[in-house]
């Protein structure tokens, strides 16, 4: 005999519809649950990154302001290795061959600092040892100009 | 700094459901715990039967269920309805899970299988044993339409089925118990 619609729509709602919550089951989900801090943690990290670099780019953006203390620090520097340079700052070479070997470091040395200035355009250093390779360029000129009839070739 | 909350079962009841979600949702393992045992009791019940009578995918699905709660917390807007939510979010991982699709209810397979028990005392031994032995789908409109109440239209959505199918299965899986029962 086939039970009817009613019989089984009221065994259907008497069944069981709870049971014990098993702590065995909580311990294995206990640690699963975190896992959730790590994005805390990773988040926390970008931001610290974050507030360095726009540190950073406040610290270039607000350089003008502190160009007077940089200037001011390598003019010391500066000044520091002018010091400790002879006397005499140029001594001047007095034969064609010296005057050419003085007038090739020379040219060497002002390519270089304005190689290093094309990468570095705002090192007031380096501009103040060019101006000076250059002034020497100019008295080594005056010197060839005053010494020999030949003078140093002075093409390049 | 995290609230936290007593761990003391008396004390659980009286936490407020709302406040209970919100230390969670701010990384308090211990109010979590109240939420599972408030509701992990209703919870792997309707796994049980959804799975067939599977105890042990009864308690992956149900312990998937809560990690993914409280990773999902924080999208829970009406904290009134976490019930509703969790078992929806459990739902979804039962019918999402290949696993229970295993052949159940077919006469063959039956014969050398053991009839599943549930893991609680049960009411009504005969009918949770017919239940657990339906096939897949049919067992499934079951018991989301007869034990939870849920509309064929929810059940269609939920299974991306016709309503008609769903109509269809619960009118072949009751046919099914009645021959069992009978």
């Amino acid at each position: 005999m086939t039970i009817s619609d009613q019989e089984l729509d009221r065994r259907l709602a008497a069944l069981t519809r709870t049971s014990d919550a098993p702590e065995s089951l909580w311990h294995r989900i206990e640690p699963r649950l975190s896992r959730r801090r790590w994005p805390s943690l990773v988040a926390a990290g970008f931001g610290i990154a974050a507030m360095l670099v726009a540190a950073l780019v406040v610290f270039e953006q607000s350089e003008p302001d502190s160009a007077p203390a940089l200037h001011i620090m390598v003019s010391a520097e500066a000044e520091a290795m002018r010091r400790q340079a002879p006397t005499a700052p140029w001594p001047l070479p007095t034969s064609n061959k010296g005057l050419n070997a003085a007038w090739e470091e020379n040219l060497a040395a002002i390519t270089e600092l304005e190689q290093a200035l094309k990468r570095n355009p705002g090192n007031t250093l380096l501009l103040e040892f060019l101006v000076r390779a250059r002034l020497r360029q100019s008295e080594l000129i005056n010197l060839a100009a005053t010494q020999a009839p030949a003078g140093p070739d002075l093409s390049t | 700094m995290e609230a936290t909350l007593s761990l003391n079962p008396a004390g659980a009841e009286a936490h407020d459901e709302s406040e209970l979600i919100r230390c969670a949702v701010d990384g308090d393992r211990d109010a979590f715990a109240i939420l599972y045992r408030r509701h992990a009791c209703w919870l792997l019940p309707l796994m049980w039967r959804m799975t067939g009578g599977d105890h042990g995918l009864a308690e992956d699905l149900t312990q998937e269920a809560f990690v993914q709660a409280w990773f999902k917390l924080g999208q829970l807007n009406d904290r009134q309805r976490f019930a509703g939510w969790l078992k929806a979010l459990a739902i979804n991982l039962v019918l999402a899970d290949r696993r229970k699709l295993r052949p159940v209810g077919n006469d063959q397979a039956l014969a050398g299988q053991e009839s599943p028990q549930p893991p609680w005392p049960a009411a009504d031994l005969d009918l949770e044993t017919a239940i657990a032995r339906l096939p897949g789908r049919a067992r499934q409109v079951l018991v989301l339409f007869c034990i939870e109440g849920f509309s064929h239209e929810e059940i269609a959505s939920a299974m991306h089925v016709e309503v008609g199918t769903s109509k269809a299965q619960l009118h072949r899986a009751r046919a099914l118990l009645k021959e069992t029962l009978s």
